[in-house]
């Protein structure tokens, strides 16, 4: 049956036709591609004098054309510039936007979304005669600056939906096992944390039921202690059940050991789903 | 499901900021412009919706708009099924699957200009592979000149260019599901058809959306590659919305009509991406 499964999951066309419809685009692909490639390594009158498929008397004068010829080469370090600038200005704004819509609902969150989608909706020769006026008003006028934060418009919605796309694809489940973990890195950036003091006697190892401190704050609906608890280890996970108003929030809970004291830590309280 | 937290404000805070400064400032000039007659920086008679009225009437503004939605309806019908073609069709993985990727996403990387020249190159009769085997063929193929030649390029073209991006989004939709769906489908029974539209299709809707929005919205904005390929022509056949309002606001300078066909343009993209999108979200709701 996994195989079946298997043969489910790789593709609903049958093998043959996958590939077939596979390297045919492929092909369409490149053609055009490998066509730019052989008109680039011939001579103007040899492109108007004969069709050739491969490039007979191939020659890369062409190409040292571009890369000593200032008018050329210059261009390409203003497009570098800009594109570095673009790139940094975009992924640092959208990130945080993106790992946002992806794990919270916010006031207007729809909305925003949707606005940020209008404004690549906006055909850029809108913008052609205004971008003039705001950059020379404030002095970046024919910058690499001043193409990257126009460029912004497109390049941020975009940023945002790919990102949103690609973290939504992450399960909210591996966040929680990352943090069952103890994965601080993956820590809850907009979380309120809680601290929540409960104190769990030693007899917890035999299963006995334990008695939270603080009653109001939470309660301990069981311990789960895995094969690696033992005297050295500093963390373990215990299963806290939060009262309803806390339900869902994150927060820690302290562990005092009543006689020995070989064991005084804090450790992550995680959200328990009740079934 | 998402935890509600308004403190996610933080996090898009930032995007609000830097996307109003390049749009909304922008767009307010434009409408301001709009509504008024502008001789030079201190002659301004406000003249209402006069340019708007005078829009609406042009013929070739008209003509335009039907080619712009001709353009756009094509080649969405192609390019949203073959995307999810091409993407159905990708082994799931091993190293195959990098190499394809890759290739799926050079046209997305090559600066739209090179796009229009590549096609050029390519479709030239003379010079052009494309062409030249066409008319080596028999086939009389000549895009400067005849209409329907300059159309089928420019549809090839933009596949070409754009199919890869509906490709790679819905791959990503594909590589989220899980097995144990694959599973479920095979215990019940059910065909390859069946997969596709019960398992797969439901869990790539949210992709397809972004997928058939971008597309939508860049083909009703397309400027640069049909500038370069065809130049708008032969005659005006192949002017679009985006080439007609350069025309108006770079080379005649009429800052008032391109203003408000500007605004007009805007909100017709407006209001068909936001048709489509609650009439998407509508029925999820059903």
């Amino acid at each position: 049956m996994a195989n079946a499964a298997h043969s489910l999951l790789d593709s609903s066309l049958s093998h043959r036709k996958a590939h077939w419809l596979l390297y045919a685009y492929c092909g369409y692909l490149l053609l055009p591609l490998y066509w730019l490639l052989n008109i680039s390594l011939r001579t103007n009158r040899d492109i108007v004098s004969r069709l050739s498929v491969f490039p007979v008397d191939a020659t890369l004068a062409n190409f040292a054309e571009i890369f000593t010829n200032p008018v050329w080469y210059e261009a390409f370090g203003n497009s570098l510039t800009y594109v570095a600038l673009n790139t940094s200005i975009s992924v640092a704004v959208a990130l945080p936007a993106a790992y946002a819509f992806s794990r919270y609902r916010f006031l207007g969150d729809k909305h925003l979304f949707f606005w940020l989608l209008t404004n690549r909706m906006s055909p850029p020769a809108v913008f052609l005669l205004p971008f003039f006026q705001l950059y020379s008003a404030i002095g970046i006028f024919d910058t690499p600056l001043a193409v990257a934060l126009a460029h912004c418009l497109f390049t941020v919605p975009l940023a945002v939906w790919i990102l949103e796309g690609f973290m939504s694809g992450v399960p909210k489940s591996l966040d929680e096992m990352a943090r069952i973990d103890g994965h601080s890195t993956n820590v809850d950036w907009f979380a309120k944390v809680d601290d929540v003091h409960i104190g769990v006697r030693d007899k917890y190892f035999s299963g006995e039921e334990v008695k939270p401190e603080r009653p109001n704050h939470g309660q301990v609906t069981h311990t789960t202690v895995g094969d690696h608890a033992n005297a050295s280890q500093r963390s373990m996970h215990i299963g806290v059940y939060l009262t309803p108003p806390r339900t869902n929030r994150v927060g820690r809970v302290e562990i005092v050991n009543d006689h020995e004291g070989w064991f005084r830590d804090r450790v992550d309280i995680l959200p328990i789903i009740r079934a | 499901m998402r935890r509600r937290n308004n403190r996610a404000w933080l996090g898009v805070a930032p995007v609000v900021l830097i996307v109003a400064f390049s749009a909304v400032l922008p767009l307010m000039t434009v409408v301001n412009y709009s509504i008024q007659d502008i001789f030079d920086i201190n002659t301004r008679i406000f003249v209402g919706f006069d340019w708007y009225r005078e829009t609406l009437r042009d013929p070739r503004f008209l003509d335009a708009l039907l080619r712009q939605f001709t353009f756009s309806a094509t080649v969405l019908a192609i390019e949203i099924p073959l995307g999810i073609l091409v993407a159905k069709s990708l082994p799931r993985t091993g190293a195959r699957t990098g190499m394809f990727l890759i290739l799926l996403a050079v046209p997305l990387l090559i600066p739209w200009n090179v796009v229009g020249t590549i096609w050029q190159l390519f479709a030239r009769p003379d010079i052009g592979l494309f062409g030249a085997t066409l008319t080596a063929l028999g086939i009389e193929f000549n895009y400067t000149a005849d209409v329907i030649d300059a159309w089928i390029i420019l549809v090839l073209m933009d596949v070409w260019h754009w199919t890869s991006l509906v490709a790679l989004l819905s791959f990503a939709g594909l590589a989220s599901i899980q097995e144990p769906y694959y599973q479920a489908a095979e215990i019940d029974g059910a065909s390859r058809w069946q997969v596709f539209r019960y398992v797969e299709l439901p869990r790539l809707r949210s992709v397809l959306i972004i997928a058939v929005l971008l597309r939508l919205m860049d083909s009703l904005m397309i400027y640069t590659e049909p500038f370069v390929l065809t130049g708008g022509g032969p005659g005006n056949s192949t002017t679009f919305l985006s080439q007609y309002l350069t025309t108006m606001a770079v080379s005649q300078f009429d800052l008032g009509p391109a203003a408000a066909f500007s605004v007009l343009y805007f909100l017709l993209i407006l209001l068909l991406c936001w048709l489509f999108y609650t009439s998407v979200m509508r029925s999820a709701e059903d």
